[in-house]
């Protein structure tokens, strides 16, 4: 069931007062945090999270079209490594 | 049939299993390309085997897609019973013929072994692993049985020289703290 629109999303609130402070300084730096179920507002939008899941923290750089989500979604906690030993055509891209 | 010399191969999928009675074979991609399996890219030969060393030359008689899934037909194999022995074989090709890549996009093979230098100068390890995340793709950095995770974004990488075996990165506070 979906969460009710009179209360707003669900946003962490020692994550957003670090965010506003990093935002109001202008400065980056990676935001270590363990609320998983933060929903990402627009103020998120440039900054990058190390997001718990579970083992490690996976940076997570947050973009416009991940506004509304959940900062969870953007660090599995499952992880398909791949077939060991064997060179494919796989890329990595510079976000 | 046997080459005298291996060429450099890189994989591009692995045979899950027969479909139909013709000898078609469901395949599943390794390739970040989706058009790599598409007719006009003219994928006509590709090297079949359980691995690189032992793999073979084959023809693609046909290529298609049916519910999502790859679906290859080789020339070689006409019947279920010669698909069916292809199952967990490796798909490769030739390093040469490998997709065009755009600007800062990697080959995941070329990245491991890298070594990373942050932004005082300082050796922070070798690129262990590449992670794709639904938002970006991390750096696995393992050094001295530490393992850090960077991310690949332009707020964190300055430099990625292929020659040189090296990534540089940019000061992003907070990134080696875990």
């Amino acid at each position: 069931m979906a969460r009710s629109l009179k209360k707003g999303p669900y946003i962490d609130a020692k994550l957003q007062k670090r965010v506003d402070e990093l935002n109001r300084t202008n400065q980056k730096r990676v935001l270590k945090t363990w609320a998983r179920n933060c929903t990402i507002p627009p103020e998120f939008v440039g900054h990058t999270f190390a997001v718990h899941n579970g083992n490690k923290f996976i940076p997570v750089y947050v973009q416009e079209a991940m506004v509304g989500h959940k900062l969870g979604e953007f660090a599995p906690t499952r992880i398909f490594r791949g077939h060991p030993g064997t060179r494919s055509e796989k890329t990595a891209k510079v976000a | 049939m046997n080459r005298p010399v291996q060429p450099d191969l890189v994989a591009i999928g692995r045979i899950r299993g027969a479909v139909g009675v013709r000898g078609e074979v469901r395949v599943e991609s390794f390739s970040s390309f989706p058009d790599r399996w598409g007719e006009e890219n003219g994928l006509q030969i590709l090297f079949i085997g359980r691995d690189e060393a032992s793999a073979e030359m084959v023809r693609v008689a046909s290529c298609r897609t049916s519910s999502g899934s790859l679906i290859v037909h080789f020339e070689s194999a006409g019947s279920r019973d010669a698909a069916e022995r292809l199952r967990g074989a490796y798909l490769y090709i030739e390093a040469s013929a490998l997709h065009p890549l755009s600007e800062g996009e990697y080959f995941i093979h070329d990245l491991i072994g890298m070594e990373v230098i942050d932004a005082a100068g300082s050796a922070r390890g070798r690129v262990a692993d590449v992670l794709t995340t639904p938002a970006n793709d991390v750096l696995l950095v393992r050094d001295a049985g530490r393992e850090h995770a960077i991310p690949f974004i332009h707020d964190a990488v300055e430099l990625v020289d292929p020659l040189r075996r090296m990534i540089r990165l940019k000061a992003l506070e907070g990134m080696f703290e875990d």
